[in-house]
């Protein structure tokens, strides 16, 4: 089937959607099966819109098969049936009605697209009616520009459609306009013509114009330049008055002009207008009256049409003058500031002065008074911007029983003020002051409220509100009459401290004082408290702050709050306001703490600085506790150990000292050597050169030494044998004795019969061989000295120093003697040289070891004091004398 | 106060302001015509150096018959009402001549004024036909017809010119006084 485009079709470019059947094939024709009347139409919402369509042949259907849609389908009811190819439908339209409407048909196919044409719906609204409208001419060099600017208020509603404004006058002239605002020039502007003014606004769906603006005279529309070359001119008689000049802005031919006149002090913006009434006529000049003296006054002037229905200029700029001079009208503001003396019954008095209010003129001096002196002229010397400045008048001291009266006056170049005068009672006889006082703020002001005194209100005649700044101590006062409110003038400062305090005054006489501390605004304060800790214990800290500066507090200080933390544990504490230390209980003692302190105020807080401390490990004296503890415990051990001792003395004596056999009763005293007693003396001779039996001193090494100095070996090959294992001692006399009674006793013990047989027999070798020189103690100890003892006595504590000790050569103390042992005379005057560390002490005290039983035994005691060595006993040629102390003891051992 | 306001269309600027009338408006718009007219006039003397001793001769250019005492006032502002349209004329005459003469050039003080005038008179007209009450039309009564040498910035054309605007100043000024006495014959006082 091939597709054709029908001679009835229509093709729609802008505005209308055509609604085509395609083919499958890609060759674009389309056919179209019927259209819709009106085309592109603009409708007005809500108004009903009526559309019909009509079908074609080609779409081979009838009215029966057409139904609409617009954004879904229209309900049937709306439609009419025209003819058997023509149904039309009305619809209301509304905003939200929809954009396109279609007509279709019921498709006879399941791929046939049943739509059949289509319209855009163009909703708006007809044009609204402007308001208000407003047409201005502004003058332009000497004539009325021709150029007249008008406005309106157009339609509230949404246009939605294109809408054209056109401004109409009853002059031709060119005109542009847009939606509120227009302009029209007209050559030459209708002065003294009557004008009409006409806005017409049209649209596709309709036109209307606005109210016609009628003027009688077109330069009621007029709005002129300001007047020109305002000047101020002032006249000496009249200090209260100015003359005010000008010159109209526009030629008189034009229309006659009415002024407005403002004016104000300088720094003040209340401007004040003269009557509209004085200024009506046309007029170049008016004088201003009733102003201040003294004064310097900005003027501005505007005009427009005498008529009054136009529009009014712009100000004129500003001209300035000063009024001239009057003398002052009004008292200086008098006051004082008492200061006690610390220690004196007197009071220094400070007295100041502001100008009077209606000073007229510059001040030049002040004269004034006190009590009953002399009257002080005060010159006042400042710039004139510095009036109302607080003046340091006087200062006096006023004993407190005495009563002050300062007089005061204000003098300009035209003359003195009224005087004023101030009483300052005596200290003990000052009026009463208010019954209360309290302040608060409102708008950014400090409005102070008091309670007048019960009884004294009357008197009062007026009272004075005083504050003084905290941080700098700048003070100002004003004057509240008959009031009980006042509002603080001066220039209060946010976040600073105030005293506010409030005098009655009883006819110029000074009442008591109500002070109270008062903020136009809180903050934070600046700075925090520095907190430190003045004790610190086991388990509590106390913390101390000072109070934040006042000029730094910034508000009423309500409390402060203490945080304090030891590792990520922080706790706080709120205190009240005038808390300044504080103890903190329950810490962790030997830990580190963390302490803070914020200070609040209503507006705010503010941490101080961080302090650390460390609490302690120990609570003070409880080391000192434990160490008289500890100490008592020793004391009673020691006690208990004493009295010990002493009870049980006899059985640790025996302990220690096990009872040594009477020597007297030892076999040993009846013992037979196998030796003669009594040998020849040649033999003796040679005894006493190689074998001698010696009293040892434990304690008087020097025996021994001295023996070997007598040169008398003792020959025997089992300490022979030692000898050579007595390397070991060093440079002693003799090697190790415990080894060597160990090393004797190998041969010995085993030979004993029993253990407790005690052989008390000394052997000392003191030379190894039959002449050979004896070598001297201090030498190495070639010729060993022996003392055998059988005792089985164990060895003294003592005798167990170490080798090095005894080779040291360090004097030691010795142990004490023992009971049990007699010092031998010889030995007693060289104890000194004894203890000079001789190795032969060593010496001495193994053969302790071994020979104590033998020295106690020594059967020639008296002949032993011969044996010490002594200058004596030397021989001519410094060899010692080897007496023998004991008789010769040739076999000393028994066979073993 | 009525600063920068806007004031009632409907109920005061449709009505006469106190103390403006139709006859008062219509003598103070003649007196500032005048105003421009002298204004022109000097203009005029500047760019041509004429002094203001110098009159052109011969007779107006515009003549009315002679007025007679007999004449009603009504009648004399009618005769006004013809003088001024003529004037008119000539004006738009004068304009037209001196626009060929300079053409191309800028648009100065003169013929700034000029423009005025012409605006001006016809404001005049307007307000006089007001005055009047009459269905005639305010159309410039004059044919541009006078031969002025033929040429084109001649001595004769000058003084042609100058005649005109004489004769402007002339007319205006009459038109104040004929106006004022109009305005106090209907309203009673001087007060404009």
């Amino acid at each position: 089937m091939s597709f054709s485009l029908s001679v009835k079709s229509t093709i729609h470019f802008v505005g209308v959607l055509s609604f085509v059947r395609f083919s499958s094939s890609l060759l674009g024709l389309f056919t179209t099966y019927g259209t819709i009347t009106p085309q592109s139409p603009q409708v007005e919402i809500g108004k009903n819109f009526t559309a019909t369509c009509v079908l074609y042949e080609t779409a081979e259907s009838t009215a029966d098969d057409i139904f609409w849609t617009c954004n879904g389908k229209v309900p049937e009811e709306l439609y009419t049936k025209i003819n058997d190819s023509a149904v039309s439908v009305t619809i209301k339209i509304t905003p939200d009605t929809c954009k396109w409407l279609i007509c279709n048909k019921q498709p006879r196919y399941v791929n046939q697209t049943p739509a059949i044409h289509g319209i855009m719906l163009t909703k708006g609204y007809p044009p609204e009616k402007p308001n208000n409208l407003s047409c201005m001419a502004v003058q332009s060099g000497q004539k009325i520009s021709p150029i007249l600017n008008c406005s309106w208020e157009p339609g509230t509603r949404d246009e939605l459609l294109k809408t054209n404004y056109t401004l109409h006058t009853s002059w031709t002239g060119f005109n542009s306009s847009q939606k509120s605002i227009g302009y029209i020039n007209m050559e030459t502007f209708p002065s003294y013509c009557e004008l009409k003014i006409w806005v017409e606004v049209a649209n596709s769906l309709g036109k209307v114009q606005s109210e016609t603006l009628t003027v009688g005279d077109a330069n009621y529309l007029v709005k002129t330049n300001p007047p020109l070359n305002v000047h101020i001119y002032s006249e000496n008689n009249f200090p209260r008055s100015l003359l005010v000049k000008w010159r109209r802005p526009i030629e008189k031919h034009f229309f006659r002009l009415k002024y407005n006149i403002r004016f104000c002090a300088v720094g003040s913006e209340d401007w004040s207008e003269v009557p509209p009434n004085d200024t009506e006529s046309d007029v170049d000049s008016f004088r201003l009256q009733h102003l201040k003296p003294y004064t310097e006054y900005v003027v501005q002037v505007r005009c427009m049409h005498s008529i009054g229905l136009g529009y009014w200029s712009d100000w004129s700029a500003n001209a300035t003058w000063w009024t001239p001079e009057d003398k002052p009208s009004s008292q200086p503001d008098l006051w004082r500031v008492v200061i006690p003396s610390q220690g004196k019954s007197e009071r220094r008095v400070q007295v100041m002065c502001k100008d009077p209010v209606e000073s007229n003129g510059r001040i030049r001096n002040y004269s004034i008074k006190i009590q009953d002196g002399g009257r002080k002229t005060v010159l006042v010397n400042r710039s004139e911007t510095e009036s109302r400045k607080i003046i340091p008048l006087y200062q006096f001291v006023l004993p407190d029983d005495g009563e002050a009266l300062i007089e005061l006056d204000a003098c300009n170049s035209r003359g003195m003020s009224p005087r004023a005068s101030l009483t300052i009672p005596k200290f003990t006889h000052e009026p009463p002051s208010v019954k209360s006082l309290s302040w608060f703020t409102k708008e950014g002001r400090l409005w102070v409220e008091w309670v007048p005194h019960r009884g004294k209100a009357r008197d009062v005649t007026e009272y004075i509100l005083e504050w003084v700044s905290v941080s700098d101590g700048a003070l100002d006062w004003q004057r509240e009459r008959a009031s009980r409110t006042g509002l603080a003038n001066g220039n209060l400062e946010k976040f600073k401290r105030y005293s506010i305090s409030v005098y009655p005054m009883y006819s110029g006489k000074t009442g008591k004082p109500w002070t109270e501390p008062a903020f136009l605004d809180q903050k934070a304060p600046m700075v925090g408290p520095v907190v430190n800790v003045s004790r610190c214990g086991k388990n509590d800290a106390e913390l101390r702050w000072m109070e934040i500066p006042l000029d730094k507090q910034q508000g009423f200080i309500t409390n402060y709050t203490i945080f304090y933390t030891m590792g990520k544990q922080e706790q706080s504490i709120t205190v009240s306001a005038d808390t300044y230390s504080y103890t903190l209980k329950h810490l962790t003692s030997g830990s580190k703490y963390v302490v803070r302190v914020m200070a609040s105020t209503v507006a705010g807080d503010t941490f101080g600085p961080e302090y650390t401390f460390n609490t302690l490990e120990y609570a003070p004296g409880e080391i000192e506790g434990i160490v008289v503890l500890v100490c008592l415990a020793f004391l009673f051990l020691v006690v208990s150990l004493v009295v010990t001792c002493i009870l049980k003395m006899e059985r640790i004596k025996k302990k220690i000292w096990p009872p040594v056999p009477d020597p007297s009763n030892s076999t040993i005293a009846n013992w037979s050597p196998d030796f003669p007693s009594k040998a020849d003396p040649v033999s003796k001779e040679n005894a006493l050169g190689d074998v001698s039996v010696v009293e040892v001193d434990v304690f008087d090494g020097r025996s021994l030494c001295e023996e070997d100095k007598a040169g008398l070996p003792l020959k025997k090959d089992k300490y022979l044998s030692e000898e050579h294992s007595s390397g070991i001692g060093g440079s002693s006399c003799m090697s190790s004795p415990r080894q060597s009674v160990s090393d004797s006793d190998e041969g010995g013990d085993s030979g004993q019969t029993t253990a407790s047989t005690v052989q008390y027999s000394s052997v000392v070798a003191s030379s190894g061989y039959k002449g050979q020189t004896p070598q001297p103690c201090s030498s190495q100890a070639q010729t060993p000295s022996f003392a055998r003892s059988e005792s089985t006595q164990p060895l003294l504590e003592s005798e167990e120093q170490p080798e090095g000790q005894e080779g040291s050569g360090q004097p030691h103390l010795r142990h004490p003697r023992n009971a049990y042992f007699r010092r031998l005379p010889g030995g007693s005057s060289d104890d000194d040289d004894n203890n000079s560390g001789d190795p032969g002490d060593l010496n001495q005290l193994e053969m302790e070891d071994q020979g104590l039983t033998l020295l106690q035994f020594s059967p020639l005691e008296e002949g032993s004091q011969q044996t010490t060595p002594t200058e004596e006993g030397q021989t001519p040629d410094g060899q010692l004398d080897p007496i023998p102390s004991y008789l010769p003891q040739l076999r000393g051992y028994r066979p073993q | 106060m009525a600063e920068q306001g806007q004031f009632e269309v409907d109920t005061l600027l449709d009505m006469p302001a106190p103390g403006q009338t139709r006859t008062g408006r219509a003598v103070a718009l003649a007196r500032l015509l005048h105003q421009d007219c002298t204004h022109l006039l000097d203009l005029y003397r500047v760019r041509e150096s004429l002094s203001s001793d110098h009159t052109p001769a011969g007779d107006r250019i515009v003549s009315l018959s002679p007025s007679s005492p007999d004449l009603g006032l009504e009648e004399q502002v009618q005769l006004l009402y013809s003088a001024l349209r003529m004037c008119l004329g000539l004006l738009e005459c004068l304009i037209q001549r001196e626009d060929e003469e300079m053409e191309g050039e800028l648009e100065g003080d003169y013929e700034q004024a000029r423009k005025t005038v012409r605006d001006r008179l016809g404001h005049l007209l307007h307000s006089t036909k007001v005055l009047l009450e009459t269905e005639e039309d305010v159309t410039p009564d004059h044919e541009c017809t006078e031969e002025v040498d033929g040429v084109v910035g001649s001595f004769r054309a000058k003084m042609w010119t100058y005649r005109v605007l004489l004769e402007l100043t002339h007319w205006a000024d009459s038109a104040s006084q004929t106006l004022h006495v109009l305005h106090r014959e209907r309203e009673g006082t001087d007060e404009i």
